[in-house]
């Protein structure tokens, strides 16, 4: 499969989980404590957070972020 | 390590003196705690960075805490508050280290898909396919071209194609995080809707890449 296939490929899967409206990543750093310990509990984060696992799902600094303090907050909680 | 409620954290913390002291103190030990599991992704304990980047870390952390305290709302506990602010400062100083070479106008020089075309004539399908794909690359690359600023090009490709942070893009555009989210979020929505004037969606775009 060439490199071009594989970037177009992903570029289309973006654009395909696009919505007109998401959160900004200062918006998803606001609860992203709140969001992460709903995790942690277990809770069905899925209507509530729904904007933030669409953010998640497209940005990776911001994911990044959430899974370094999943970790924090599995291991020492 | 005395245990604090949200309440106690913050009063202590409010005012300077004694109990302000102890409570740095312990907030600095918690965050140090959780350092090693936050950043496991990116460097081990053992890493002669790990200490001084803690240490750094650290401090900034209390002194964020310290300016921001009356913007926690109380809606998660106090210090997973907290981890969360050493994690963000963490992983901007590490992402900073870690690009700290690179240019944007090097990384994005060549637009996606510019590499040679030729790659995918050594792609085992029939050649009717490989045509089909190319076809549809050369259709895509056009609807980039004339959808998109030359901005949202180049932070398209760096952070998408080469995986550059949001952060170290924003910061060589003379940008911001929130504001580069914006500028690819609409980037993406004029894809997007290009796509569906056009009547194709992403289904029928992704069965012309899928193998076989």
């Amino acid at each position: 499969m060439g490199e071009s296939v594989d970037i177009m490929r992903q570029l289309v899967k973006m654009v395909a989980r696009t919505q007109q409206r998401e959160l900004d990543c200062g918006e998803v750093f606001a609860v992203l404590d709140q969001y992460t310990e709903a995790i942690v509990a277990g809770e069905d984060v899925s209507a509530e957070f729904a904007l933030v696992i669409q953010h998640l799902d497209l940005c990776r600094d911001c994911l990044e972020e959430y899974e370094a303090l999943l970790s924090v907050l599995q291991k020492i909680h | 390590m005395s245990e604090r409620t949200n309440k106690q954290w913050v009063a202590d913390l409010s005012a300077p003196g004694e109990a302000q002291e102890d409570a740095l103190s312990d907030l600095r030990a918690i965050i140090m705690r959780g350092l090693p599991y936050a950043l496991s992704k990116w460097l081990t304990p053992s890493d002669p960075q790990f200490d001084s980047l803690s240490e750094e870390v650290a401090q900034d952390t209390l002194l964020r805490v310290l300016d921001s305290l009356q913007t926690f709302e109380g809606r998660s506990k106090f210090t997973t508050w907290v981890h969360k602010i050493a994690v963000r400062i963490a992983l901007t100083e590490l992402r900073r280290k870690r690009w700290r070479d690179v240019s944007l106008d090097e990384l994005t020089e060549r637009a996606p898909g510019e590499g040679p075309l030729g790659i995918l004539a050594t792609h085992e399908a029939g050649p009717e396919v490989v045509a089909e794909q190319s076809d549809m690359i050369e259709h895509l690359q056009r609807v980039i071209s004339e959808e998109l600023t030359e901005k949202q090009r180049q932070a398209l490709i760096a952070t998408q194609i080469h995986g550059m942070p949001m952060e170290e893009v924003a910061r060589r555009m003379g940008s911001n995080r929130n504001a580069l989210y914006k500028l690819l979020h609409d980037a993406r929505l004029r894809l997007k809707s290009r796509l569906e004037e056009e009547g194709l969606s992403p289904e029928d775009v992704m069965a012309v890449f899928e193998p076989g």
